[in-house]
């Protein structure tokens, strides 16, 4: 009786063609080696993306992850030069990051300034404070091998970036599918008003939403600090379009309410093993952000089409 | 019996015109206490602030003797008081099970994980009780209206309120939901729970209600138990005026045909529809919702799309394709939200008067002719006699009776063949109706032909010619000025 | 007949000074800095420098005109940076290669055009949010841009007129400036002249309701976003041919963030994102703002991060100011409203 939906299986068949496509192209894409280093390096994409997500179901945007991320960059490379623990850089990673969510969330909600220009505004106010942190240049100098394990470091044989990815999107999954918050979040996006009338506190759920996506994009800036061992305070260009890549083909919708975080995995996937193809093919790097938009237009082409077939509507559309 | 929730001197005031005036009221505990009156009469606003979903300007609230202020719909439903809204409250994309239990879900002890075996397992009991075959982890947009409808039911019987206020509850519903509904009705009666009621079919109130209160426009004309009414004194009650205050006579000069419809259908929303329209005539169309009045209205427009046989205009074959076409051909088209649909808001009289007239009238080639904009638009004003502070008013701060005027005016600026109207008086004072009415006289007069499809029975008693009656996508009656009264649109309107 | 001319000329004065109480206090902002300036820096007033300013601003102000037409029909043009760095660059590919400045200028030119109606049409039929769609050009514009260079800068032999452009004067103005008083007087006689700018105007206010009275919707909307990039070309072209040759921006899909500038300016001015609002000369004005401020800052010290983020901070100061103006009426509104009537067309 259900009818096929196209959109729905959309990133699966997506991920399926790229593998195949994989190990006819290269020999040594279909390896545990490889794949284990797809993950590897796709934990801070991981991490925006997953507040990406949230974001988008609540029906917002966050433009300000990319500098966000610098912005943790280069203070975590400049702590962790000095010889600063890494749990007291982690706290001041996850401060800035609550702090940025905050201030995006608390202007959305309270001055009402639209998700697009309050986070756009962010996204100008912390990229130039990265470029202030750092005076212009990237930070170098020896950082300590303690800082840089965090993400380089393996356990059981395993690197760790493959945990932190199994570890947040396990947690990301439990929080939206089976608590409270997470329904609330689903009720935000598909119906503010309505959730509104049964006391589910919108602003709250928003603010949180967007407190959320910061501390993950400053999570992923203290990890590119590690990974890179310099503070660069052009790390972070684009990133706010790739993580909106990856959920789009992960079939979140752009207008809220819908969207999983299976499906963010898979749109992960599908991103990141497009990368690695695209790299291990020998392909200009110059030329992702070409193929991200093709399949992001696609994609969001194919959903829209579904979506217009699905209402059935009077009037006509215009 | 004891008073459950009492009103005391309750106004509201809607941009400038008091839609609530002084209103007492008290409410037993265990009885169904209907609302009554016509649209506009106040009932909705007056439900919207006990639920707590709009503040009133003076008056109290009393909830088992304690002055209550619900600052939230929250607030009132944790008082105990839950409602059922006219307009379905859901969120499509989650499950029927996550939308009955949304604000409230269980969950295992203090932790924030939801129980979803609890919040499945006792939607589904909720659902049982109410005599309903649904699956509570679909998702509500995947259902029919009727049961979304009863779903929302379902929620609001599971708050255990001690008051239930229900807002046209039976609108969408078919025959055997009707009767699940009822029977959860008496189920909450025996339980001492208070019911307010708001319907317009008079059939349910005489059958379910203890007690009715008569509102209109906006003030409190009567409170009555079961025994002091009929239908003839409630509706004269309701009323309260004589027809003709409210619509003037037109001279009546009904000449050539100047709409000719020949078996329309459109998909599924209505077939073979065939009617024609004079020069001189307001013509009515009626039906309950999803009934292909309104889409009718709607398709002649262009609004639709291009639908199935054809529609003369004067003789000539009317070529539908969009608005933009249709008013090239010398049609008019009066939305029924003005909000949404007419007006804009937030920009000034001229730029909302001059619109639809702008090619023909107030421009030479590409460029405008500003100061006759501006001198129409002020004539215009005068006319209709609009009470603004000037042309650069936005159209925001004016009344809804001032609203429905310029957006009337629109379609005075140029010459015109034919006016489709919908809702046109939809939340209007009395005063700024009795107008309108005049302006579509004068329109009708001046050679127009007028087709109206309104959902105020009194309003196309009052106003049209002749009335047609659609019901299930089909023309079922055109009932001429005489034949036409409440009972014989209602008949033809109920024939499936 | 007297009484009635009075009360024409007094409504006028009204609907004047209330729809362009944002430009004026802009204005005024302007030249109160403008006064205040001596005080900052001796070097601010001086003629070499203020038409260094002007050009400067030019750049900027053109492209933030072209971006006005897109915001006030509820949309947003995220590429067009993206799409001066292309322009750009077939420019001086081109005419280091021995075309001609005119058959130059006409071939970006129809490249602005077909980004432009790219955009548009995936807006328009493709039912896709504004910022998704241009996001998506923008990214596909900047990795053609840097596969084609490499990052490296492009120079060569460059026709003399074609650097005049960038460079003349026409009598003490330089080009760039003349051309964006003309682009300016084009683009306010358009929009307070013709039914076009009518239909824009009302459009971006309510789109159902434009529709619904014989706009063609599509249409309008399509040609806003042709408009804002062919804007965006021609400040491309000013751009390059300043320096006579093309120098892509290295930052990883960074363009040259002419669209925040332009969002920017625009909204200074009065634009807001929900659509309806707004002013050619705002985004005139509001470049000139930002044209101002770029340009005294240096003179006092500032350097140019903390300058970002100063403008950062305007525009989300402006953004609050806009919506704090229209948003006690909006609520009133949705109170009055009652329930959820959307409607979808």
């Amino acid at each position: 009786m259900k009818k096929f939906e196209l959109s729905k299986l959309l990133s699966i068949i997506m991920l399926v063609v790229l593998i195949l496509l994989g190990s006819q192209l290269s020999d040594s894409f279909l390896s545990v080696r490889n794949f284990s280093n797809i993950i590897q390096y796709s934990v801070e994409t991981a991490l925006i993306s997953i507040g990406m997500a949230l974001v988008l179901i609540i029906g917002g945007i966050d433009l300000s992850v990319g500098s966000v991320l610098a912005f943790s960059t280069v203070v975590s490379a400049k702590l962790a030069l000095a010889g600063v623990n890494t749990a007291v850089i982690l706290i001041v990673t996850i401060v800035i990051g609550f702090t940025v969510g905050a201030i995006n969330g608390l202007l959305i909600t309270k001055t009402k300034v639209e998700a697009f220009m309050a986070t756009l505004g962010t996204m100008m106010v912390m990229r130039a404070c990265t470029f202030l942190f750092t005076g212009g240049g990237p930070l170098t100098g020896s950082i300590k091998t303690s800082f840089q394990q965090i993400i380089k470091g393996k356990f059981l044989n395993v690197q760790y970036g493959i945990f932190y990815v199994i570890i947040m999107f396990v947690l990301a999954g439990i929080i939206l599918s089976r608590t409270r918050f997470g329904r609330h979040v689903y009720a935000v996006g598909g119906g503010e008003e309505t959730a509104k009338l049964f006391g589910v506190q919108v602003d709250k759920v928003k603010i949180a939403v967007y407190i959320i996506s910061g501390i993950l994009a400053a999570l992923a800036g203290m990890i590119i600090a590690a990974r890179i061992g310099i503070g660069e305070p052009r790390s972070g260009y684009g990133y706010e379009m790739i993580a909106i890549t990856v959920c789009v083909v992960g079939g979140v919708s752009m207008t809220g309410g819908k969207g999983t975080v299976t499906g963010t995995f898979i749109g992960l996937m599908v991103i990141s093993i497009i990368k690695n193809l695209m790299n291990l093919m020998n392909i200009d790097t110059n030329a992702q952000p070409i193929v991200n938009g093709i399949i992001i237009l696609i994609v969001a082409l194919i959903i829209s089409r579904e979506m217009l077939g699905k209402r059935k509507s009077l009037v006509k559309q215009i | 019996m004891n008073t459950v929730l009492e009103l005391k001197g309750i106004s509201k005031i809607f941009a400038g015109t008091p839609v609530l005036d002084n209103i007492d009221l008290a409410f037993k505990s265990g009885e169904l206490h209907a609302l009554v009156g016509e649209n506009g009469a106040g009932k909705s606003t007056l439900i919207k602030i006990i639920s707590g979903v709009y503040h009133q300007e003076a008056g109290k609230v009393y909830l088992n003797g304690k002055e209550v202020h619900f600052a939230t719909p929250n607030s009132a439903q944790k008082a105990g008081i839950s409602t059922l809204f006219q307009e379905i409250q859901e969120i499509p994309e989650m499950t029927v099970a996550e939308n009955v239990f949304l604000g409230r879900e269980p969950r295992y002890k203090n932790s924030p994980i939801v129980d979803t075996k609890q919040l499945k397992s006792e939607a589904e009991k909720l659902v049982k009780r109410l005599g309903l075959n649904i699956d509570v982890s679909t998702k509500m947009r995947e259902l029919p209206v009727s049961s979304r409808k009863m779903v929302e039911i379902a929620r609001a019987m599971n708050h255990q309120a001690s008051v239930v206020i229900m807002d046209e509850p039976t609108a969408n519903l078919n025959a055997e939901e009707m009767a699940a509904l009822f029977r959860m009705i008496d189920e909450l009666k025996k339980n001492r729970t208070t019911i307010i009621y708001i319907s317009h079919r008079m059939n349910e109130v005489f059958s379910l209600a203890d007690r009715v209160t008569v509102l209109r426009d906006g003030k409190l004309i009567a409170t009555l138990n079961n025994d002091q009414y009929d239908e003839k004194s409630l509706i004269a009650l309701m009323i309260g005026r004589e027809l003709t205050d409210l619509y003037p006579e037109r001279e009546h000069s009904i000449k050539e045909v100047v709409l000719e419809v020949k078996n329309l259908s459109l998909g599924e929303h209505f077939k073979n529809v065939s009617f024609d329209v004079h020069k001189g005539e307001v013509l009515g169309l009626a039906g309950l919702d999803a009934s292909g009045a309104n889409a009718v209205t709607k398709t002649i427009f262009g609004l639709c799309g291009k639908p199935e046989g054809k529609v003369f205009l004067n003789g000539a074959e009317l070529d539908i394709v969009n608005p933009s076409t249709s008013i090239k051909q010398g049609m008019a088209f009066l939305t029924e939200d003005r909000k949404t649909q007419g007006l804009f808001l937030n920009q000034n009289m001229v730029n909302n008067f001059t619109i639809s007239a702008l090619a023909k009238v107030f421009s030479n080639r590409a460029f405008m002719k500003k100061k006759k904009e501006r001198l129409e638009s002020n004539k215009m004003v005068d006319k209709l006699q609009i009470k603004t502070a000037g042309l650069h008013t936005r159209l925001s701060e004016l009344s809804g009776g001032n609203q429905q005027k310029v957006m009337l005016g629109r379609w005075m600026l140029d010459r015109y063949k034919v006016l489709i109207m919908e809702e046109p008086t939809r939340g209007v004072d009395v005063g700024a109706k009795s107008e309108i009415y005049y302006h579509i006289n004068k329109l009708a007069e001046a050679g127009l032909a007028v087709i109206m499809y309104s959902t105020e029975m009194p309003e196309l008693l009052g106003m049209c010619d002749r009335i047609l009656v659609f019901s299930g996508g089909e023309l079922k009656a055109a009932l001429s000025k005489e034949e036409a009264t409440q009972e014989s649109i209602m008949q033809h309107a109920l024939v499936r | 007949m007297a009484l009635q001319k009075n009360t024409f000329i007094k409504d006028k004065l009204i609907l004047g000074i209330k729809e362009y109480m944002n430009e004026l206090s802009i204005a005024a902002l302007i030249v109160l800095i403008t006064c205040i300036s001596p005080l900052l820096s001796s070097v601010f007033l001086a003629g070499d420098n203020l038409l260094n300013l002007l050009r400067q601003t030019s750049y900027t102000a053109i492209a933030a005109m072209g971006m006005y037409f897109v915001i006030l029909i509820g949309g947003i043009d995220l590429s067009i940076g993206a799409t001066i760095q292309v322009v750009g660059m077939v420019s001086i590919m081109m005419l280091t290669s021995g075309y001609s400045t005119v058959t130059t200028i006409v071939c970006v030119v129809l490249i602005g055009l077909v980004i432009g109606l790219v955009n548009g049409v995936l807006v328009t039929f493709g039912k896709l949010q504004p910022f998704v769609v241009t996001l998506v050009t923008k990214s596909i514009m900047d990795g053609i841009v840097l596969v084609t260079t490499d990052g490296a800068s492009i120079s060569g032999k460059v026709p003399e007129s074609f650097v005049k452009i960038g460079t003349e004067y026409i009598g003490i103005f330089p080009v760039p400036v003349v051309i964006t008083m003309i682009v300016f007087g084009i683009t306010f006689i358009l929009m307070s002249r013709t039914t076009y700018g009518r239909r824009l105007f009302v459009t971006g206010s309510n789109k159902v309701a434009s529709y619904n009275s014989g706009t063609n919707v599509r249409l309008i909307q399509i040609s806003a976003y042709i408009l804002c990039a062919l804007l965006a070309t021609i400040s491309g072209v000013l751009t390059v041919a300043r320096i006579g040759a093309f120098q892509p921006s290295t930052t990883h899909g960074g363009a040259t963030g002419m669209e925040l500038n332009a969002i920017a300016a625009a909204v200074i001015g009065g634009a807001s994102l929900s659509g309806g609002k707004g002013s050619v000369i705002g985004a005139l004005f509001g470049a000139l703002l930002y044209g101002v401020l770029s340009n005294l800052f240096p003179l006092i010290g500032v350097n140019s991060y903390l300058q970002q983020l100063i403008q950062g901070v305007i525009i989300i100061v402006a953004v609050i100011a806009a919506g704090r103006n229209s948003s006690s009426s909006k609520i009133k509104l949705r109170k009055s409203n009652g329930g959820s009537h959307e409607y979808s067309t």
